[in-house]
Parts: C-alpha cells; sequence; structure tokens
C-alpha cells in the first residue's frame, strides 16, 4: 500500500508541475493590470484599428474557408481516386508548417518579384502588405483545421444514406444539401470553431506577408507586438481580451463535441439489437 | 407494368458474380449465405455498383447496358429500396423521410402503414417494426416500377418478424409490382416469395417455386437450403426403376428414383416418423439412432435423431437417449448429386 501511494503522490507531482506552468502565465496576465483599467486601455485608436482588422479579415477569410472548404472536403470524403493521400497530405502541411515558413512561401509566390507577382500586377493586383496579405495568411494556416475535420465529418456520414437518397430519386446535390450536409453540420461547426481560433491567434505568416501597419494590416496579435515597447498595460489589455475570446472558442467546441457525440448521424447507432 | 431482366456480371473479392433473372408481377427472393452476393445484385439494380458487365432494363428500357455504354444513375431508374438497417434520415421526422421520395401520396402512405400518428417523430425514438414501416412507406413515395428490399426482416425481434412478415405478404400481393428481395432465411423467402432464388458464391444454383425447391432440389446445397437432411451413399439401380443406395455408415436406403454411383439423398423432416421398433413393410426406409434433442417448436416437435432432423408429432414424446427408427417412404427420398456441398 505505501508503494502505492508513493507512485500516486509522483503522478500527482507531475501534473501540480503541469497545472502550475500552463496556468501560472495566464494568471500573470490578469494580475499585472488591475481589471478595472482594462476598459480604458482597450479604449485606444490602435487597439480599435487592430480589433476592426482582425474581425474584417478573419470574417473574408472564414467565409473563403467554408464556402470553398465545404465542397472541398466533400470531394475528399466521397471519392477515391490516384493521388488523393497526396492531395490529403498537401492539405495537412501548413498545420506543421512553421508560421514564418508559410509567410516566406506566400511572398515568394505573390511578392512583386515571386511566383505569380508579374501576372497579379498586369492584372493591377498587388496583394503583399494589404488587408488582402493578412485575409490570405490566415486563410492559409487556419483552412487546414477545417477540411482536416470537415473530411472526417463527411467520412463519417453513414454511406447507406445518401445511398437512400439515391434511390428515392435526390441528384447528387440534393443528398450533398439535404442528406450529407445537415448529418455533417456538427463535426463542420467544430472544424470551424478551430479554424476561427488558429486565424485569430495568427502572426507569424502575417508578420511577414502582410507587414505591420496600424489600420491596414495589424491584427491584435501585430498589436500586441507593437505595444510591447510602447505601451506595456496596452499589450497586456489586448492579451486579456484573447484570452477570453480563445476561452470562450474552446468551451463551445467542447461543448459541440458533446452535442456531437450524443446525436447520432448513423441509424446503425440506435438500430434494434440483432 | 414492365418487366425487370437483369444479366450482370460483377467481379467480387473471392468471385465472380454472374446472375440472370427475370422478374413478372411477382416476387422474387433470392437466398444463400452471407457474402453470396444477394446484396450486390440489389445495389446493380439500384445503380448503386455498377456491374461490370450485362444488362439491366425494365420493360424495354435498358436502365444499364455495358454494351451500348448505357448506366443510368440511381436517381433515374424507378426503384424503391428498403434497406437492411432501413437507412432512415436520422436528422428528418418520419413525416420528412416519407416526403424525400414524393409528397403526393406521403399522407396516404403513412396512413397505409399505420405510421401517421408517429409522423413528427425522429427515426431514433420508434422501434424496430415501425422503421420498417416507415422505411416501405419512403421506398413506395416515388411510386416505383420495381421494389428492392434488403433482409426486410433480419433487423427484428422474433415477434416483430412474424407479424411483419404477414404485413409484407399482404402487400406484395396489394402492391402487384416486380418486387425482389433477399434474405439468408429460407422460411422467410418461401413465406413471401412467389419464386426462390439460391444464391451460392455468386451463381444461381437453382431459381424456381418454393415447392420446386423442395421436391426437387438442384443440389445438396439447396436441399439443405430448404431445410432437407442429406445423407451421402453410393447408388445402384434396383429391378422396380428405383435405386437401392448404401449410405457411408453401412446403412441401406431405397429411392423411388433411379439414381447410379456416388448420390447425396435429401429427406425433408416432415417426411420421417418416429418408430420404436423397424417396420414391418420392407418397401418403408428406416435409419436406426440415438435421439440427441428434443425442441418443441411451433406445435411440433424438432428431434435429432442420429444423422436425421426429424418434424415429429408431439404425441410420439420421444426422450433423450431413446433408440428409435427414422421411417420414411422411397418417394421421401430426393437423389441430389453426390458431391458434398459447403
Amino acid at each position: 500500500m505505501r508503494g502505492r501511494a508513493w507512485f500516486t503522490a509522483l503522478l500527482a507531482l507531475a501534473l501540480g508541475i503541469v497545472v502550475a506552468f500552463l496556468a501560472i502565465p495566464i494568471v500573470a496576465l490578469f494580475t499585472e493590470v488591475p481589471l478595472r483599467r482594462i476598459p480604458s486601455l482597450l479604449d485606444d485608436q490602435v487597439v480599435r484599428d487592430a480589433l476592426k482588422v482582425t474581425l474584417r479579415a478573419n470574417l473574408v477569410a472564414n467565409a473563403l474557408i467554408l464556402v470553398i472548404g465545404t465542397p472541398a472536403a466533400y470531394f475528399l470524403a466521397t471519392r477515391r481516386f490516384r493521388g488523393r493521400a497526396l492531395v490529403v497530405t498537401l492539405i495537412e502541411l501548413p498545420l506543421v508548417l512553421p508560421p514564418a515558413v508559410a509567410g516566406i512561401a506566400m511572398l515568394a509566390a505573390f511578392g512583386a518579384t515571386g511566383l505569380l507577382g508579374d501576372r497579379l500586377a498586369h492584372a493591377g493586383i498587388v496583394l503583399p502588405f494589404t488587408e488582402w496579405a493578412v485575409i490570405i495568411a490566415v486563410t492559409f494556416v487556419a483552412a487546414p483545421f477545417y477540411l482536416r475535420q470537415g473530411i472526417a465529418a463527411f467520412e463519417s456520414v453513414d454511406p447507406s444514406l445518401p445511398d437512400a437518397a439515391r434511390t428515392l430519386g435526390a441528384g447528387p446535390a440534393r443528398v450533398f444539401a439535404r442528406v450529407a450536409l445537415p448529418l455533417a453540420a456538427s463535426g463542420l461547426i467544430a472544424g470551424w470553431v478551430l479554424a476561427f481560433a488558429r486565424g485569430i491567434g495568427e502572426f507569424g505568416a502575417t508578420i511577414i506577408f502582410a507587414g505591420n501597419v496600424q489600420g491596414q494590416t495589424q491584427t491584435l496579435t501585430l498589436a500586441i507586438y507593437e505595444q510591447l515597447d510602447n505601451d506595456f498595460d496596452v499589450a497586456l489589455a489586448i492579451s486579456i481580451l484573447l484570452v477570453v475570446l480563445s476561452a470562450g472558442v474552446l468551451l463551445s467546441y467542447k461543448l459541440l463535441s458533446a452535442w456531437k457525440s450524443s446525436a447520432p448521424t448513423s441509424p446503425s447507432a440506435f438500430a434494434p439489437t440483432r | 407494368m414492365e418487366k425487370l431482366r437483369a444479366d450482370i456480371a460483377v467481379g467480387l473479392r473471392s468471385y465472380a458474380l454472374s446472375v440472370a433473372f427475370e422478374v413478372g408481377r411477382e416476387t422474387i427472393a433470392l437466398v444463400g449465405p452471407s457474402g453470396a452476393g444477394k446484396t450486390t445484385v440489389l445495389r446493380a439494380i439500384a445503380g448503386l455498383r455498377d456491374p461490370d458487365a450485362g444488362r439491366i432494363a425494365l420493360g424495354g428500357v435498358a436502365w444499364f447496358d455495358s454494351a451500348a455504354g448505357i448506366a443510368l444513375a440511381p436517381e433515374e431508374r424507378s426503384v424503391g429500396f428498403v434497406f437492411q438497417d432501413y437507412a432512415l434520415f436520422p436528422h428528418l421526422s418520419v413525416r420528412r423521410n416519407v416526403e424525400f421520395g414524393g409528397h403526393v401520396r406521403a399522407a396516404e402512405l403513412l396512413e397505409r402503414f399505420g405510421v401517421a400518428h408517429l409522423a413528427d417523430d425522429r427515426p431514433a425514438t420508434i422501434s424496430g417494426g415501425e422503421r420498417q414501416r416507415v422505411a416501405l412507406a419512403r421506398a413506395l413515395a416515388r411510386d416505383p416500377a420495381v421494389l428492392l428490399l434488403d433482409e426486410p426482416l433480419s433487423a427484428l425481434d422474433a415477434q416483430t418478424r412474424a407479424e411483419v412478415r404477414g404485413e409484407l405478404q399482404d402487400l406484395f400481393a396489394e402492391l402487384d409490382l416486380p418486387t425482389l428481395l433477399v434474405t439468408h432465411d429460407f422460411r422467410d423467402a418461401a413465406a413471401l416469395a412467389d419464386r426462390v432464388g439460391v444464391l451460392v458464391d455468386g451463381t444461381l444454383r437453382q431459381l424456381g417455386t418454393p415447392q420446386e425447391l423442395m421436391d426437387a432440389p438442384a443440389d445438396a446445397f439447396v436441399a439443405r437450403f430448404t431445410g432437407a437432411n442429406v445423407l451421402f451413399g453410393d447408388a445402384a439401380p434396383d429391378a422396380d426403376g428405383g435405386a437401392t443406395v448404401v449410405l457411408d455408415d453401412g446403412t441401406r436406403v431405397v429411392a423411388a428414383h433411379a439414381a447410379k454411383g456416388r448420390v447425396g439423398l435429401a429427406i425433408h423432416p416432415w417426411r420421417i416418423s418416429l418408430s420404436d421398433t423397424r417396420p414391418a413393410d420392407p418397401r418403408l426406409n428406416a435409419i436406426r439412432g440415438l435421439v440427441a434433442s428434443v425442441t418443441p417448436e411451433s406445435g411440433r416437435l424438432r428431434v435429432r435423431l442420429g444423422p436425421l432432423d426429424v418434424d415429429a408429432d408431439p404425441r410420439a414424446r420421444p426422450q433423450r437417449g431413446d433408440q428409435l427408427y427414422g421411417v420414411f417412404e422411397p418417394t421421401s427420398v430426393h437423389v441430389v448429386s453426390g458431391r458434398p456441398e459447403p
């Protein structure tokens, strides 16, 4: 018995170190600046501009991710073709790619001297260091989170349900809209929550590809970086704002997952015992 | 009313499925062991899986024709498909499920199948038998020209199963559509279908009325599938135009039909009676054995007597461990190929 207690104490110690290490910085954020000063600190032109840029860029990026990513994920989930594994790997690459590399890669692609820079310039499109660059950077790093989850969500739909819909006269588009999409919805939303969180937190690719210009390309995370030298308290206040936002995102993701696991999407889950 | 004709070949993992048949205003049941390719036939007709070669046509209209390069999409074929687990849409109410196939007859069909009171419920909250009825109503909502059912009874418990079997008999008679169903149970097939096709390893061994399959099984597998005992032995023609067969255990059995060489003998359990003594009539066959088990079954007794299953009158009161004779007429013996089947 003594040996067992000793081992449990060791595990508890490890857990204690983990919790302290992860929690202390978060707690420190809230103790380093008086909480009642936060509203006035956030009422700063820099913060307001950064908030505007962040929300606008993420709104557009998330719209792009949902509108284009959903059918792309459905295609990958429902069709088998040569090179599919390669395509999936390519889609997942930004998940593990250092964001700075993503930023450089986008400069290489869309920069003035980049791969597509000439053609874009001819068409009168300049992307680097504009708000569009922020949108592209956010989309690039956040889309894989949605796509990955989306593929899994569509794959988990019982294949006999789309089959049944086909025999009932529904064409492929109607099957997608009336059967696959509603049944995958909770998984898709969970993926979107993750992508949204990643987009809000985006820093590395944005600062390289879009720069850090207040009111144009400066997002909340970039504003924190700039305020480090100007007004540390403003940096803290923005950080607290983002912690609250992140916690909200995580909480809604957990609630969604719980709801998803309690709402069966396949009839076999409630089929009578055989 | 158009006839459905199918003549298809599909390469499956361990064998090639190759079947040809025609369904008129009747119900055909495809029976066979699991993995025999039964469901693949239904899916091919519905357009959910294209065969490698062949032709599927309703009347003069080809749904699939490999030679002509025709392969209609499932939604372009007029098929009502009842899936094994019913495949009801879990996110839609019973009414919306039925309406998915067509709005016009939805209300009438909900009424016809006695599920109108469940119209606003989700499939997850209704019973197995009710789901089965909703699945039928949904399949018929599109006014299909052909009805396909995959194991319509397998997901149901014993009592619901008997009930639904009766309902399906009435329904098929009322619909008068070419109907093709798949089951692994010969009794379900015999109860529901006008003709039964026995599918083994992708090949139709025999297609005929349940009576034909029982009276003249094409091979030992079909005989066993219809519930017959199959015993193997060596036959020699006798003077009366029949045959004398020496079974592998040495027992002599007389068959009314001529036979020669290695044969299988199919004898149905209800053709055999039990006796304490060897019958006086020398023309009767008698196989002596030990009663290994006695199981009551729908008012009769299913007795395991040596190598035989016997359907016995309960008044005979056989006991486990009794030494009895299983007695049957030479005319009750059907001779099949002696090749032992799996």
